[in-house]
């Protein structure tokens, strides 16, 4: 199961850390290397970073999005996450969960059948039971 | 019912448009940016207090701006130069608060299926009259749009044929346009105009009058170019 993270903030860190062993690879991808080249990781094989502008899907798509089995959007940045989840989902349906850090945006995005992370309550075993549905 | 307009996005042509809008007798317009500076310009350089400054992509904010304001119907509009505020804060404003119309700029072409399909099509665009006017007068065949419907995703089309197409004799009542579209007529490159309804063969020159969705404009080139 090939899986890309959108943005390297902790909590993307911590996802990825969580459901490293349910996939085959996980890329990162983020404007800059710099959170990515401060983190360690138990099993580098599996994973990447790719650097780009998330202002064009080019970045996404480089990265292996028309691959990819599902995409984690978890910038710093709620409008961004749900954009760019939305951009993957509707062009290249693949499955997305987004990362929000806003309960009323949250919920919203969930009324739209996304599978929303909030950043303030993070519940790994449900996000990695989402995972191993999908897969 | 009376309308309330908030304009996500301040610019240099913002109070030209408040000006306009008032010509018209809007007069329930705010204007909302995250740059404090621009509230401030515009705050300043107009009459009223009409700009308000906060995170346009926050429910809490765009509630606090009037977007769900009693006895008034919302037209919401985003024109900044960010896709992702644009789309969030209209999806925010039609989904959240069912506003009464939303509009918004859609700055990148790659954007523009996505903030159709869902279901913000009330849309313009930067530069697209500015580009296909070029195009077409460099012997292209980019439609122009004349008219989006509102709220349909849909627009009225003049499409020139040019010379290389393969459609030039064709009765326009045959054409096999390979996606959903109303020709409605054609204009000669006279000027003359025909109904559809006639038996008409296509001209090199002639502007075909077509509705279709914004979303078949790139099959509209090629149809038309190219006349596959």
């Amino acid at each position: 199961m090939k899986v890309l993270i959108l943005g390297t903030e902790i909590i993307s860190k911590i996802i990825g850390d969580s459901i490293l062993e349910d996939v085959s690879s996980l890329t990162y991808v983020d404007e800059s290397e710099i959170n990515y080249k401060s983190w360690d990781f138990t099993n580098l094989s599996k994973i990447s970073f790719h650097k780009g502008s998330f202002n064009k899907i080019d970045t996404i798509i480089s990265a292996g999005l028309e691959s990819a089995d599902l995409v984690i959007a978890s910038t710093n940045n709620d409008s961004l996450n749900s954009f760019l989840a939305q951009k993957s989902k509707i062009n290249f349906d693949v499955n997305c969960f987004i990362v929000i850090s806003n309960k009323v945006m949250a919920n919203l995005f969930r009324d739209l059948d996304f599978f929303v992370i909030e950043s303030h309550n993070i519940d790994l075993p449900k996000i990695i039971n989402r995972l191993k549905k999908i897969r | 019912m009376n309308k309330n307009i908030i304009i996500n996005g301040i610019n240099d042509e913002s109070l030209n448009l408040l000006e306009i809008l008032l010509d018209f007798g809007i007069n329930d317009v705010i204007f909302i940016d995250s740059n404090r500076e621009k509230v401030v310009d515009l705050n300043t350089y107009s009459d009223n207090n009409i700009a308000i400054f906060g995170d346009t992509v926050s429910p809490e904010f765009l509630e606090y701006s009037g977007v769900n304001r009693q006895e008034t119907d919302t037209i919401f509009v985003s024109v900044t130069k960010d896709d992702s505020i644009n789309l969030i804060s209209c999806q925010i404003a039609k989904y959240l608060y069912n506003a009464f119309d939303v509009i918004s700029l859609v700055n990148q072409s790659e954007n523009r299926s996505l903030f159709s399909s869902v279901g913000i099509d009330n849309i313009i665009y930067p530069d697209s009259t500015l580009v296909d006017k070029i195009i077409n007068s460099s012997g292209g065949s980019m439609p122009l749009n004349l008219m989006d419907i509102p709220s349909k995703g849909t627009a009225v089309w003049s499409v020139e044929i040019p010379t290389k197409s393969l459609l030039i004799g064709v009765d326009i009542n045959n054409l096999n346009i390979p996606f959903r579209a109303l020709i409605l007529g054609k204009i000669d490159n006279k000027g003359n105009p025909y109904d559809s309804s006639e038996s008409l063969d296509v001209q090199e020159g002639d502007s075909l009058i077509i509705i279709s969705s914004i979303r078949n404009k790139d099959s509209m080139i090629r149809f038309f170019q190219g006349g596959d």
